[in-house]
């Protein structure tokens, strides 16, 4: 009886060991057994076309690939692991046909890129083809691109770090790449022309907010191929495979090749919200007892409801069980020494924080909306890089909602896509044009450039190319409103410091569909 | 002296044969441009010793040396007249010329040997037994003077002293090797018909440096190089002709040929490389030009006439030298 129980628990530890590994991961083999589905067009004759091309390499790769036209339904996708749509495909006629499928989508047909609500609509502000001809100046723009950060999933399952880096082989005759500008919801992996906002490799998680509010039926991916970009496409083989950095300088295909694969593995789900204020208090106690968490604040402050925040905030964490040791702007960021997390209040003056802690390698969540930039979290031109919704002269009023657009992400802890009320009442809010190196959980209504809830993973790449030491976030939390918390911004403030300082999130997922979904793949 | 057919009328039937067209490519291909077209200028009788398995063309000494079933003959390029014969026993698989030697070299698939001799006097120096089997294509890399034979059976390269003929070392590349080329960095190119791809191996030390994929061709079987430009063509059996970018180790273009084992041989002119000719097992040319780098093909034909995938061609006067049944073929615009 007793052996019994030994063997069950140990396949449920199996199980959600399996689970965890394979959560977020991408197979070198993902490709192997899919079911593709090739949306094409016709070319002009003579006109090179590598569709044929690509399907001859997907099933090297041991998919299955059918071929469509534009003629055809997009119920043809039913049954399919993967949709790919390619330049060949005349946009006109096949319209937003593939915008609802439930299927991956991988698309390198600039225009599908709007008419799926991947980007905004309109014509080189919000995608573009690079028609340019051989040896032009221009093009030689495009042999050169971007990857943004070696965290992103599908550089990770390029084996791809940051940097510049040759897509296409040069000299290789004329070619029609393309790029997108993805909403705040998207990863962008790679970029052209040193410009995030010209994506040319970008994705979506499946539940994640597109353009115009859409919300992605399932992973999407954007690429920059032209008709015949794929046959040009770099990949280093035999003694430069072997040289780390000629390996990494001719990435073209690999990256290709990885955001295929990652858009047929399992979609990363939507972490299970907790039942009740009171149960996610109790699990946030057992996870915060005992962690060392330094606060950085202004002591002896002139402002009573600063004040009151700042010491609520403090009995908080210690009603949890954290030992908080709270410091002065002023002290030495040598107190980070040790800690668990850095939590640097709004109530600091950027000017006397200075730099400290933008190199600490303990986690650091941020509050205050104005020292983002000496962390290195967001460029340096204020109200343009950064800034703040608030009622002193600013472009944009007191806002208390965000707007949840990376649900599947831990950080979102259970919350749908969409507005959330975080504090009760209109006030200071952050908002941030982020670099692409971090990940954007939640935005603000009416606001799409602009991000609030953003962070990055230990090695991520940060504006300027710093790379994180460690977890880094933005919480938008100004001075005073930590006792204006609703119970979602409490939820969303407390699942943020357990991840930031690497707690195990709770991997249940929200719904039973979604485990179907999983076992499913 | 032997006879040279070069009457009108052979030569006009043998060019009926010859249907000169521009390509049909596959879907997937390149696209082709109309090419000019190519003549049978000449067809040179030789005697009847088997299938012609290789040529090569000595462009300074003016000698086209042919493989032949038990013997090397050495014929006259300009003349057509044939001027000597090697004995070599077997069947000759492939020849390599060390002009800075005076040496050319006879590789005999069924035997396992390389045989030495003079170009100069046709006289045998040496004949050397490889240790392993069937030796397919054979290279010298004037550099390091060394001879590289591969082998089709036991995935072995044997390394030979070009001018003693003795036995150098052996890189064990395992899978079925074929065509070998060597650029003057000191690599040197393996194709591996079995693996799908071209090992470089140090010419040097032997050791691999790693494995290039023909992708997205497969069954590699003649190669060479364009060593100023850095690339490498590749003749396959999978129905396409791949260039390769040495320094990358990837497929730069593609062009489709025709079916079965492949060989290949290069044009230059000065300074510059200018087209490929490429036989195919079923008969079929196909001239491959190179206008601004970008491969394409210029001429399909798709009855040449060919009987084997050798191929030379003269560098002074740009003919291209192929095999039918018994006789060389000589062609030019």
């Amino acid at each position: 009886m007793m052996k019994k129980s030994i063997i069950r628990i140990a396949a449920a530890c199996v199980a959600l060991i399996s689970t965890l590994a394979t959560a977020g991961q991408v197979s070198p083999t993902a490709l192997k057994g899919k079911k593709v589905l090739f949306v094409i067009g016709e070319t002009e004759k003579g006109a090179p076309n590598d569709d044929l091309l690509i399907k001859e390499y997907l099933e090297s790769r041991g998919a299955a690939v059918t071929l469509a036209g534009v003629a055809d339904q997009a119920s043809i996708a039913q049954g399919k692991d993967l949709v790919m749509i390619s330049s060949t495909v005349n946009a006109r006629e096949l319209g937003d046909r593939y915008r609802n499928v439930a299927q991956p989508v991988v698309t390198w047909n600039a225009y599908t890129f709007a008419d799926m609500d991947m980007t905004g609509k309109e014509l080189h502000r919000d995608f573009s083809v690079i028609r340019e001809k051989a040896f032009h100046n221009a093009n030689h723009a495009a042999f050169y691109a971007y990857a943004t950060s070696g965290t992103k999933p599908i550089l990770q399952a390029a084996g791809v770090q940051h940097g510049i880096f040759a897509p296409l082989t040069f000299s290789a005759g004329e070619t029609d790449p393309s790029w997108g500008k993805p909403s705040v919801g998207a990863d962008v992996s790679v970029f052209f022309e040193g410009s995030p906002d010209k994506a040319a490799v970008f994705s979506y998680e499946k539940a994640s907010v597109m353009s115009h509010n859409v919300t992605a039926p399932a992973r999407r991916v954007g690429l920059f191929l032209g008709d015949n970009t794929f046959s040009i496409l770099t990949d280093a083989t035999g003694p430069a495979a072997q040289d780390p950095k000629s390996n990494a300088w001719f990435a073209g295909r690999r990256i290709f090749d990885a955001a295929l694969r990652w858009a047929v593995s399992a979609p990363d789900l939507p972490a299970k919200r907790a039942a009740s204020p009171a149960q996610f208090q109790a699990e946030l106690s057992g996870k915060l007892k005992g962690k060392k968490i330094l606060f950085v604040r202004r002591f002896d402050m002139p402002w009573p409801a600063n004040e009151a925040s700042d010491q609520a905030h403090l009995a908080w964490l210690r009603s949890m069980g954290a030992e908080v040791t709270a410091v002065d702007q002023m002290e030495p960021d040598s107190h980070a020494k040790g800690k668990d997390l850095v939590l640097i209040s709004a109530s600091i003056n950027k000017y006397k924080l200075g730099n400290k802690y933008s190199d600490s390698t303990a986690p650091v969540i941020m509050m205050e909306a104005k020292a983002v930039d000496q962390m290195h979290m967001v460029g340096r031109h204020r109200n343009t890089d950064y800034g703040t919704n608030d009622h002193k002269a600013s472009l944009y009023p007191p806002e208390n909602y965000v707007q949840i657009v990376r649900p599947a992400h831990p950080l979102a802890a259970g919350l749908p896509a969409g507005n959330v009320k975080i504090f009760k009442t209109p006030g200071v809010l952050a908002w941030s044009t982020v670099p692409p190196g971090a990940e954007v959980i939640a935005g603000i209504p009416n606001q799409p450039q602009h991000g609030t809830l953003f962070s990055y993973e230990k090695g991520a790449v940060m504006a300027n190319d710093h790379i994180a030491p460690a977890r880094r976030l933005l919480f938008p939390m100004d001075a005073t409103r930590f006792p204006d918390l609703t119970d979602e911004g409490r939820l969303l403030y407390g699942n943020a410091i357990l991840w930031t300082m690497g707690q195990q999130a709770d991997p249940s997922v929200a719904d039973g569909d979604a485990k179907a979904e999983v076992a499913s793949r | 002296m032997k006879a040279i057919l070069s009457s009108l009328a052979t030569a006009a039937a043998m060019a009926a044969g010859l249907s000169i067209s521009t390509p049909a490519l596959a879907d997937d291909a390149p696209a082709a441009k109309a090419g000019s077209a190519y003549k049978l200028l000449t067809a040179i009788k030789t005697d009847a010793q088997g299938p012609i398995q290789a040529f090569r063309i000595d462009s300074a000494a003016r000698r086209l040396f042919v493989a032949r079933q038990g013997a090397v003959e050495a014929i006259d390029i300009d003349s057509g007249a044939k001027v000597a014969q090697v004995a070599v026993p077997g069947t000759v698989s492939a020849i390599a010329l060390a002009p800075d030697l005076s040496r050319g070299y006879a590789a005999s698939l069924t035997d396992g040997s390389v045989t030495l001799f003079d170009t100069k006097t046709m006289q045998i120096v040496k004949t050397v037994k490889l240790g392993g089997a069937e030796p397919a294509a054979i290279e010298y890399e004037p550099k390091t003077k060394r001879l590289f034979v591969s082998h089709q059976k036991g995935g072995r390269l044997s390394v030979l002293a070009a001018d003693s003929g003795d036995s150098i070392g052996v890189a064990t590349l395992g899978g079925k090797l074929r065509g070998v080329t060597a650029d003057t960095r000191g690599n040197v190119y393996v194709a591996d018909e079995e693996q799908n791809t071209l090992h470089v191996v140090d010419a040097r030390d032997l050791k691999t440096k790693g494995q290039m994929a023909t992708w997205p061709a497969t069954k590699p079987t003649a190669v060479t190089i364009d060593d100023k430009e850095r690339r490498i063509y590749v003749a396959t059996a999978s129905g396409r002709m791949v260039v390769v970018d040495p320094d990358i180790g990837q497929m730069i273009g593609y062009v489709p040929i025709g079916k079965g084992d492949g060989g290949i041989a290069a044009q230059f002119a000065p300074n510059r490389f200018v087209r490929l000719f490429v036989p195919t097992a079923d008969g079929q040319l196909t001239v491959v030009q190179n206008a601004k780098l970008t491969a394409s093909v210029e001429s399909t034909l798709p009855n040449a006439g060919t009987r084997s995938t050798a191929v030379a061609v003269d560098g002074k006067s740009g003919k291209a030298y192929l095999a039918s049944a018994s006789d060389i073929l000589v062609l030019a615009k």
